[in-house]
């Protein structure tokens, strides 16, 4: 029923909001599960989003510059989120990151809704 | 007796001719520059072989031919000469078959067909026009893997036309409706692909005894919309029209409910 683009994103999407809930509560008590939870979460989804990305790209229209900067844009946030968060500013900016994480999420969920031989904004 | 067989050889050396004749084949732009020219010299079931190339004309098909690309809808463009006219319009003809172009540029319609029947179109992109494929007045037509996409109007419209066949063709992101049945029946639409138009995927308005079988109409404003329509036969047909705001929100749930559980988990841990 659905292709696997979908199957992958719908993960991702949960991993995302694992990791985003998991992360505020991190931010409350220091090296607590939550922690823990964040990482692992956070890793999976990182993995996932690779996934997606490699998927996108390998697939029959080839690469296109549109894709290739929407998926690079997409790793900047993650790396740019992961570098806030290691420099110690996490109190500050994580929250903000987190949801343009998620926002960033549901575009990829809605570019990879199964739609027969289309799909939206062709990503 | 001499004479018989006299008779009977140059008969049978006639219709070989006559056979002849019918099956030339013309080649576009070697023989004729245009496609058009290439139409207006044809001879009834003369086929009609297209090589790659961008053609900027409105055809007008009036004789039952055969027009195919050589290499596939993305090498052969035809693009509207004139934008208020169609960009291949097929009037008043039997037998006429299209296969393999992009048809773009009208702001009328792609492909037209008026009062013409048993026709067949087959693996053409119509794009970016007016209308995608139009039939008025035009039955037993076939199409098949078809792609009408992105129009100003409706992907594939048909209005008083019977017993056509509508298989495995695309439909989407239109600016009105996917496809639109109007006074017309006895059609079968069957795996079509009919997505993401901005009002609904297929309409029948006034239309009865069409069968519609195995479609996916997904993310339209409405799926399948049947208004004053009797006896139609609809299924297997996919329409989730909402999937696209409910799923995000299910899967956002399932990550808060997968956070509780694996907090619990390292509790134990």
């Amino acid at each position: 029923m659905f292709e696997i683009a979908t199957i992958l994103a719908s993960l991702g999407l949960i991993l995302a909001t694992v990791s985003f809930i998991s992360g505020l509560q991190a931010l409350k008590s220091k090296g607590s599960a939550d922690t823990k939870i964040h990482r692992f979460n956070g890793y999976l989804t990182l993995i996932i989003y690779l996934s997606l990305a490699i998927l996108s790209m390998s697939g029959k229209d080839g690469i296109k510059i549109g894709s290739v900067s929407a998926w690079c844009g997409g790793l900047a946030i993650i790396a740019m989120k992961i570098w806030i968060v290691r420099s110690g500013r996490a109190y500050k900016y994580a929250s903000w990151m987190g949801i343009i994480l998620i926002i960033m999420w549901l575009i990829i969920i809605y570019t990879n809704i199964q739609l027969g031989s289309m799909s939206f904004l062709n990503l | 007796m001499l004479t018989k067989y006299l008779c009977m050889f140059f008969l049978g050396l006639m219709l070989l001719v006559i056979s002849n004749l019918q099956a030339a084949t013309i080649h576009v732009p070697d023989n004729y520059k245009t496609i058009q020219e290439a139409v207006k010299n044809a001879s009834p079931r003369d086929t009609i072989i297209v090589h790659e190339g961008y053609y900027t004309e409105n055809i007008i098909i009036t004789k039952p031919l055969t027009i195919e690309s050589t290499k596939g809808s993305d090498a052969s463009i035809i693009h509207a000469a004139v934008q208020n006219e169609p960009v291949l319009k097929i009037n008043n003809v039997n037998e006429v078959s299209i296969s393999g172009f992009t048809v773009t540029g009208s702001q009328s319609a792609g492909i037209y067909l008026y009062n013409s029947h048993n026709g067949q179109l087959r693996g053409n992109k119509v794009v970016n026009n007016g209308s995608g494929i139009v039939l008025i007045s035009s039955n037993n037509n076939t199409f098949v893997n078809n792609t009408a996409n992105l129009n100003e109007q409706y992907g594939i419209y048909l209005e008083l036309s019977n017993n056509n066949i509508l298989e495995k063709n695309i439909v989407n992101s239109n600016k009105d409706k996917g496809i639109f049945l109007s006074s017309s029946s006895y059609n079968e639409l069957i795996n079509n692909n009919v997505n993401l138009n901005a009002w609904n995927g297929i309409t029948l308005w006034s239309s009865h005894n069409n069968l519609l079988k195995d479609n996916n109409i997904l993310r339209n404003r409405y799926g399948i919309v049947l208004s004053d329509s009797n006896n139609n036969i609809l299924t297997n047909n996919s329409t989730w029209s909402n999937i696209y705001a409910i799923l995000p929100i299910v899967l956002i749930y399932i990550g808060i409910l997968l956070y509780l559980v694996q907090k619990h988990l390292l509790r134990f841990i």
